[in-house]
């Protein structure tokens, strides 16, 4: 009975503590459902609550353009994370050579160096190349910020599988990257999909990078977009909080569904 | 003869696999940083190079603005990291504490949130939440009669502006923490627990030497990555203050930033202050890569 109650009082406090964690996203809805002329009339809640910063946003070129912008960074470099990712993986798990752990080891280091020296170095590389003010250097630097990580997982999947499997494919004539692609890889989608979400979460997110290698407002991203409208003299904060509820929504959408893969692969290592 | 060839044959098929990943990686990080560390060391004018040695580490050394940037950094990692490390704690604790049910795995779900907006969009809410004209905790204060707890959150000229910062770094990053403790302590064996029971334990006694010691080994791993994440931090800085007012909130990563993309252009400090940012983090960086490809090097 005693036990009971002590549930119950730490469930309630698990509660409480919840909702005073979730405090900020409670304050994004609110604001985002009022009007302009009423954004500070009220305190928690939104008096005559209503859609039309969701609807200005979707009629708003510029930052329509930086939610696309960051829509087609953001798979691309899904995409070629979980391509190499796949292939370098598999290298690493099934090939024995000397020097190998070394080559694990200068890899993964390349993610210990600070990002704003990424930054600095990386800029010059761009002006040289004529890259700058160009999206492709966003998709280059973000992918190999998050490349390391995803050769890792990949490679932690794929050595969870015996090598028995493919031996049998071989044997029956397959060549080694067929026998990856047709016999590995199909079983082991959770592990593509993991790399896939957390490489997009990555470009999704990322603000430095964005804000450093690309110039114009046309190839603005969204992280960078949304920290533009804290620029005017007026804040509209009805606007910024839709907007931000609006670029939330993707994640927090795979979240919900795909809640397993996300948590894979920060106890695979973590990555911020 | 045929033995060699095949050799031959298995070492080009494990380069054709991982040659490309590889070299990816290392042309777009460790030519940048290259590029970097030859900048620190070299006066480029449009058509010379001249080797300037160490003048521009000397440089920061007699700079009153990286130490005191130095410092605020140092400031922000100990009251981050820790505010990280104990709020998941306390919630991993308590979540385990719970049992597994839909309930606690709801609340798990959004205890999780904070961590998956990006730091743009939180930081922008928070900049409603302390804004100097329309803050929305003090209006929260103000409303619950408190109204001596507001306060300029973002503009007092003391240390309450990077406290606060770190502050929002804490709420934002602690669910890494949470989700990864809370994963070891799935792995304890419930017998010690009863077997303690047996033996008149005391809940520190099996604290302290049954859940902490399941705890210990992941705990080291995540202080040293958040340890060097808080350390290189950016965004947070940049979007709520950018190291203002009157430089009280100035941290490395956003005085190199100004250094080279704002104030003077100058990559070439910029730089040197980076490579000291890294070496200053060198022992973390090395443990932690110890630690995480451990598996690897025991195999």
């Amino acid at each position: 009975m005693k036990r009971k109650k002590a549930d119950r009082a730490l469930l309630f406090l698990l509660l409480i503590l919840t909702a005073l964690s979730s405090f900020p996203l409670f304050i994004m809805i609110s604001f985002s459902l009022r009007d302009r002329e009423l954004v500070f009339a009220s305190l928690l809640f939104p008096i005559k609550p209503t859609l039309n910063n969701y609807a200005t946003i979707l009629r708003d070129q510029i930052l329509m353009r930086c939610l696309m912008n960051s829509i087609v960074l953001s798979i691309l470099v899904a995409m070629i994370a979980i391509l190499v990712s796949i292939i370098t993986g598999y290298g690493f798990s099934r090939f024995q050579f000397k020097f190998k752990s070394l080559l694990l080891y200068l890899t993964f280091a390349t993610t210990m160096f600070p990002p704003i020296l990424v930054a600095v170095g990386f800029f010059k590389v761009i002006v040289r190349l004529h890259l700058y003010d160009n999206l492709f250097s966003l998709i280059l630097v973000n992918t190999a910020s998050i490349l390391p990580f995803s050769i890792w997982m990949m490679k932690g999947y794929f050595d969870k599988i015996p090598k028995s499997i493919e031996e049998a494919a071989m044997i029956d004539g397959c060549s080694r990257i067929s026998a990856c692609f047709q016999v590995v890889v199909p079983i082991s989608l959770p592990g593509i999909v993991a790399v896939g979400i957390w490489s997009f979460l990555f470009a999704w997110c990322e603000y430095l990078y964005a804000s450093t290698f690309v110039g114009s407002v046309s190839k603005r991203m969204i992280t960078t977009g949304i920290v533009e409208l804290l620029g005017h003299f007026i804040i509209q904060w009805g606007l910024v909080m839709a907007y931000a509820i609006i670029i939330s929504a993707p994640i927090l959408i795979l979240f919900v569904f795909l809640q397993q893969y996300f948590v894979s692969g920060l106890t695979a290592g973590g990555v911020k | 003869m045929k033995v060699s060839s095949q050799k031959k044959t298995y070492y080009w098929t494990a380069f054709f696999f991982i040659a490309p990943g590889v070299s990816f990686v290392f042309f777009l990080t460790l030519y940048p940083f290259g590029q970097a560390m030859l900048m620190s060391i070299f006066k480029v004018t449009s058509d010379s190079r001249t080797f300037i040695g160490l003048a521009n580490y000397q440089r920061a050394f007699q700079d009153n603005l990286f130490w005191l940037s130095l410092w605020h950094t140092l400031y922000f990692t100990v009251i981050s990291v820790s505010l990280h490390y104990f709020i998941g704690l306390g919630f991993a604790l308590l979540l385990y504490r719970l049992g597994k049910s839909i309930v606690s795995n709801i609340l798990r779900g959004f205890l999780f949130l904070p961590w998956l907006f990006a730091s743009a969009v939180w930081c922008v809410t928070w900049q409603l939440i302390l804004h100097p004209h329309f803050s929305v905790l003090n209006a929260l204060f103000n409303s619950l009669g408190l109204s001596r707890l507001s306060h300029s959150w973002l503009s007092d000229l003391s240390l309450l502006p990077l406290t606060i910062l770190s502050v929002v770094s804490g709420l934002k990053f602690f669910p890494f923490h949470m989700v990864m403790l809370f994963a070891a302590l799935q792995v304890i064996p419930l017998e010690l627990f009863e077997a303690a029971e047996i033996d008149g334990a005391s809940s520190l006694q099996k604290f302290r030497s049954i859940t902490w010691q399941f705890l210990k080994p992941v705990t080291t791993i995540i202080l040293c990555y958040d340890t060097i994440g808080s350390f290189y931090y950016f965004d947070l800085v940049w979007i709520l203050t950018r190291g203002g007012p009157m430089n009280e909130t100035e941290v490395l990563s956003t005085y190199i930033f100004k250094t080279v993309f704002q104030l003077e252009g100058s990559f070439e400090y910029g730089s040197s202050m980076a490579i000291i940012l890294m070496i200053i983090l060198s022992i973390f960086i090395m443990v932690y890569i110890k630690i995480f490809l451990r598996g690897e090097f025991e195999i």
